[in-house]
């Protein structure tokens, strides 16, 4: 387990690429319009999960509030992005669920 | 020919009309119009809620008075955002809030008594901002 904060954010930004290959399991056609929505999702998710993750790290928060914190960023994206009218639903739901999943993965090797 | 395509044109005029008049009605039903209601909803919450959270560094049992008045507002406004038609996305958003951030909180204060004031910080936050979407999707319906 990395006990290093300064390893944190690194870890957030290496998920970029894998983020762009789970969209494959969803899309064949307008595969670059869904790989964009990713990248927007996790930039978005990335820098406050990192954040959460340091203040798990330093022992400000609890693994579980780390946890809720994540799924509540998560939360709080889905609603900007169904309030802008930019989500498309099923296939976008199901991108935005793995990608928390890899940001909740990442966060917990933290912690 | 031309008596024939004389004859024709009235209907087709009226014709034209029928589709335009259905057309456009149809498009206003699926619109959905600006709802002051809504807008209320979320205006008050956007004070009740992060006031209430505010307290969650004390104890969930002395404040289980105000926890009550403010989860009936917000079930009122998420029933509301529900009954509401053509309001999908916005009434999704509601149910969002409602599950995935608002009752989580209110649950892990309950369960723990109290929580600690980094955690109510970014929570509230989360809460503020998405309330904040709601309000500006609110806002943008048609008046």
């Amino acid at each position: 387990m990395p006990d290093n904060s300064k390893n944190i954010k690194p870890s957030f930004d290496q998920l970029d690429n894998q983020i762009v290959d789970l969209v494959g399991n969803y899309v064949k056609r307008r595969r670059q319009h869904y790989e964009e929505m990713a990248q927007k999702l996790h930039a978005s998710l990335k820098k406050d999960a990192a954040r959460y993750t340091e203040m798990a790290a330093d022992g400000k928060i609890t693994s579980e509030d780390l946890g809720l914190l994540i799924k509540g960023r998560w939360a709080q994206l889905k609603i900007e992005l169904l309030s802008e009218g930019s989500m498309a639903r099923n296939k976008a739901e199901g991108i935005a669920g793995d990608v928390l999943k890899l940001t909740l993965n990442t966060a917990f090797q933290f912690v | 020919m031309k008596t024939l395509l004389l004859s024709l044109q009235p209907k087709l005029l009226l014709l034209a009309l029928g589709i335009f008049v259905v057309a456009s009605t149809t498009n206003m039903a699926c619109s959905p119009k600006f709802d002051p209601a809504a807008v209320e909803n979320a205006t008050n919450l956007s004070t009740l809620l992060p006031e209430l959270m505010g307290h969650a560094t004390h104890s969930f049992a002395s404040h289980s008075a105000e926890i009550k008045k403010v989860t009936d507002a917000l079930d009122k406004a998420v029933a509301h955002a529900n009954a509401t038609k053509s309001n999908k996305a916005i009434a999704d958003s509601w149910n969002t809030l409602k599950n995935d951030l608002v009752t989580p909180f209110l649950a892990r204060w309950k369960e723990k008594g109290s929580l600690d004031k980094d955690y109510v910080k970014e929570a509230t936050t989360q809460i503020t901002k998405s309330l904040d979407a709601i309000k500006k999707a609110e806002m943008a319906k048609k008046k």
